[in-house]
């Protein structure tokens, strides 16, 4: 079993690279389209992904930098009205989850 | 203990990658069949010629979620009776507490260990089916 594990984190591992360019353009498109609900569910997605798939994997820090702006980005799809300071926080806690996507990859 | 068996395992989860995980972890711990879906419409598609004995419900998923699945599942005759499980990163005490008011049989916290999931899985349906 435990030789299976590995090779389905080492699968998931070895797709970061992907989920962080995917998450860029997502957060990019976001900021240039004053955060619409499209763009903001995508990187809403992007973001549940990776929070669960992380924790699943055993990348805890990556894990937790996910998990914090997932549920801050639930908020934000649930309101009707997002407040700069909500918006700020998200990019807060985007920057956060870019630090830990680096840090994940290079501790491969 | 019940006369029956654990023989087949529904898992409806959207993300690819804990789909995976899970596939692997109950095929391999556990002598059932595991049938896995993307989202509460399939599972609601697949139930009536699947016949599972238990169901694992991811709560957060896009379009219908975990609990609105559950609700339609208990509406079906065929189902109305299976044990459900909620496997969800969201497992405070009030939120734990409402899953299981809703009609829950058991919440399995996520991020789930591969290594015990089938065992879980195994003593929940042993202590909920009837």
């Amino acid at each position: 079993m435990e030789q299976a594990l590995a090779a389905l984190r080492e699968d998931f591992a070895a797709s970061l690279p992907d989920r962080q360019t995917a998450l860029s353009a997502a957060w990019d498109a976001l900021d240039q389209n004053e955060w619409n609900p499209e763009d903001l569910n995508a990187a809403y997605h992007l973001v549940h992904s990776l929070a669960g798939a992380a924790e699943t994997f055993g990348f805890s820090d990556l894990g937790v930098a996910a998990r914090a702006l997932n549920g801050h980005l639930h908020g934000i799809v649930s309101s009707p009205q997002q407040s700069p300071e909500a918006r700020g926080e998200a990019a807060r806690l985007y920057q956060d989850l870019a630090t830990a996507l680096t840090a994940a990859q290079a501790g491969r | 203990m019940p006369e029956r068996t654990l023989s087949r395992v529904l898992y409806v989860e959207d993300e690819p990658d804990i789909r995976e995980v899970a596939r692997f972890a109950l095929e391999y711990s556990g002598d059932y069949e595991v049938k896995i879906c993307e989202s509460g419409a399939e599972a609601l598609s697949i139930v009536g010629s699947f016949k599972p004995d238990i169901i694992l419900l991811d709560v957060m998923m896009p379009g219908m979620d975990g609990l609105a699945t559950m609700e339609a599942l208990r509406q079906l005759e065929e189902t109305a009776s299976i044990p459900i499980v909620f496997m969800t990163a969201k497992v405070q005490s009030a939120e734990v507490s409402r899953y299981l008011a809703l009609g829950a049989a058991s919440v399995i916290p996520k991020p789930f260990d591969p290594r015990t999931l089938g065992a879980t899985v195994k003593e929940i349906w042993e202590e909920h089916a009837g």
